[in-house]
């Protein structure tokens, strides 16, 4: 990791050491505009990854859908925890 | 795969989402273009997506694990998850895990039957269309390669005026030197016409003149010729043809008479004299059949005997006629008897008509030879 001293706020969060973790959290770009940046670099990562290739797999999109069916799982939680099998809910 | 198909549908649909809205921000506020342009081309799209285990988990975190936990150290935890979810009831079964499972065990059996050819079918729409962009660029680049090649023919073709110039100024003056010679022409043609004219009339002239002359000499000639001297002229131009009558007689007798007797040719010898100035067509055929008979007349002496007697037939006429000239002269002066004058009177008549005879005849050979002499 022969990399010049970077500040705390631009390091990868892989990079970041773990008792880094908090302020390099409370440091992040939080306003709109970064929170609109963040989503747009995330989105583009994943794109360039899995989607924008020749011979793109079935991993690209099933993953979408994975993480979707968990997210839609979690939201809908509260309402599932009725199906439990035991006596008192 | 799937994934495939959405690449279709998806850049569309994703890439409409983000751009409208940035530019729709900053199109006021942020200049744009600030970044250097790359020069360089983009790099190639990457073959292969990011691995995904299962479809579902990418390598990444296995790698992520692998210094750890070895090769099944993703999998325990998979496997522990799953049994912490179930026991607590995190996940919880009901029918709609029965659904799912249906769903997902129809899901991956289409994927696992008809994924390859999915793929490759994709695979197939995606190099058509990655030939015909490619083809587009082609074609322009040949399009262009051609247009570079036409103008430097353009160019080359420029250079090559300079002998388009001299044909066409050789041509000009071509027909310069044809117009210039056609007039010349005409220019000669023009003046030999007139000096053509000037000599004809000259000639015109001369003739006229040459031929009012002759007719002028003739004229006054022809009024020179007192009737004396006419009379002079027939005269002597009697005497010419009676010697020439007498010649041809003799030839004319020789070939008419070959075997008659001497006296029958003394009186015809005198009767033919004294109408052989009269008969001009016979001494012509006399001369005409002269020279044949020259052989046979110098062979037969009979021939020979009475040509003899022929002429002296003829010297004794012209004895007689001597004499009745004399008498003549004579019979004017003195005025001598009637007895004397009366056969020579009958002769002299005879002579006198011969003399009228021949007077005619001559003046007739004399009209009929001037014409020539004159022109």
């Amino acid at each position: 990791m022969a990399q010049p001293p970077v500040p705390l706020k631009d390091m990868k969060l892989m990079d970041v050491k773990l008792g880094q973790l908090p302020t390099w959290l409370a440091m992040r770009d939080y306003t709109p505009g970064g929170i609109v940046g963040a989503v747009r670099r995330g989105y583009d990562r994943y794109y360039n990854k899995y989607i924008n290739v020749r011979k793109g797999g079935l991993g690209g999109i099933s993953m979408l859908l994975a993480s979707y069916v968990v997210i839609s799982y979690i939201w809908s939680y509260s309402h599932i925890k009725h199906d439990r099998h035991r006596r008192y809910h | 795969m799937l994934s495939r198909l959405v690449l279709r549908a998806a850049p569309a649909a994703l890439r409409n989402l983000a751009p409208p809205a940035t530019v729709g921000v900053l199109h006021v506020t942020r200049p744009l273009h600030t970044t250097q342009q790359r020069s360089a081309p983009l790099p190639p799209l990457p073959e292969k997506g990011g691995e995904v285990r299962h479809g579902l988990i990418p390598e990444e975190f296995f790698q992520f694990l692998y210094p750890k936990t070895g090769v099944t150290g993703p999998y325990m935890l998979g496997t522990g998850l799953l049994l912490y979810l179930l026991s607590k009831e995190i996940y919880v079964i009901n029918h709609e895990t029965v659904a799912s499972a249906c769903i997902l065990t129809v899901i991956i059996y289409g994927v696992k039957k008809y994924g390859a050819d999915v793929a490759a079918f994709a695979d197939k729409l995606n190099e058509e269309k990655m030939a015909k962009a490619l083809a587009v660029k082609n074609e322009a680049i040949k399009g262009l390669e051609t247009a570079i090649e036409e103008e430097k023919k353009e160019q080359w073709r420029v250079e090559g005026r300079k002998y388009l110039f001299d044909a066409k100024r050789n041509n000009i003056a071509m027909l310069l030197e044809t117009n210039y010679r056609e007039r010349l022409l005409t220019v000669y043609n023009e003046v030999k016409k007139r000096l053509d004219y000037q000599v004809a009339m000259q000639n015109l002239k001369r003739q006229k003149e040459q031929d009012h002359m002759i007719q002028w000499v003739e004229k006054n000639v022809v009024q020179s010729i007192t009737p004396q001297q006419q009379k002079d002229s027939i005269a002597k131009c009697i005497l010419d043809l009676k010697a020439l009558s007498k010649s041809a007689q003799a030839a004319y007798l020789e070939k008419m008479g070959s075997g008659s007797s001497k006296k029958a040719a003394e009186p015809i010898s005198t009767t033919v004299t004294v109408q052989t100035p009269v008969q001009t067509p016979v001494s012509t055929t006399v001369a005409d059949m002269k020279p044949p008979e020259v052989k046979c007349w110098i062979d037969n002496h009979e021939i020979l005997y009475m040509s003899l007697a022929f002429i002296s037939g003829i010297l004794s006429a012209v004895l007689v006629f001597a004499i009745i000239h004399l008498c003549r002269k004579k019979c004017r002066r003195p005025h001598q008897t009637l007895q004397e004058e009366l056969p020579t009177q009958t002769v002299t008549e005879e002579s006198e008509k011969n003399t009228q005879n021949e007077v005619t005849y001559t003046t007739l050979v004399f009209q009929r030879s001037r014409t020539p002499v004159a022109v």
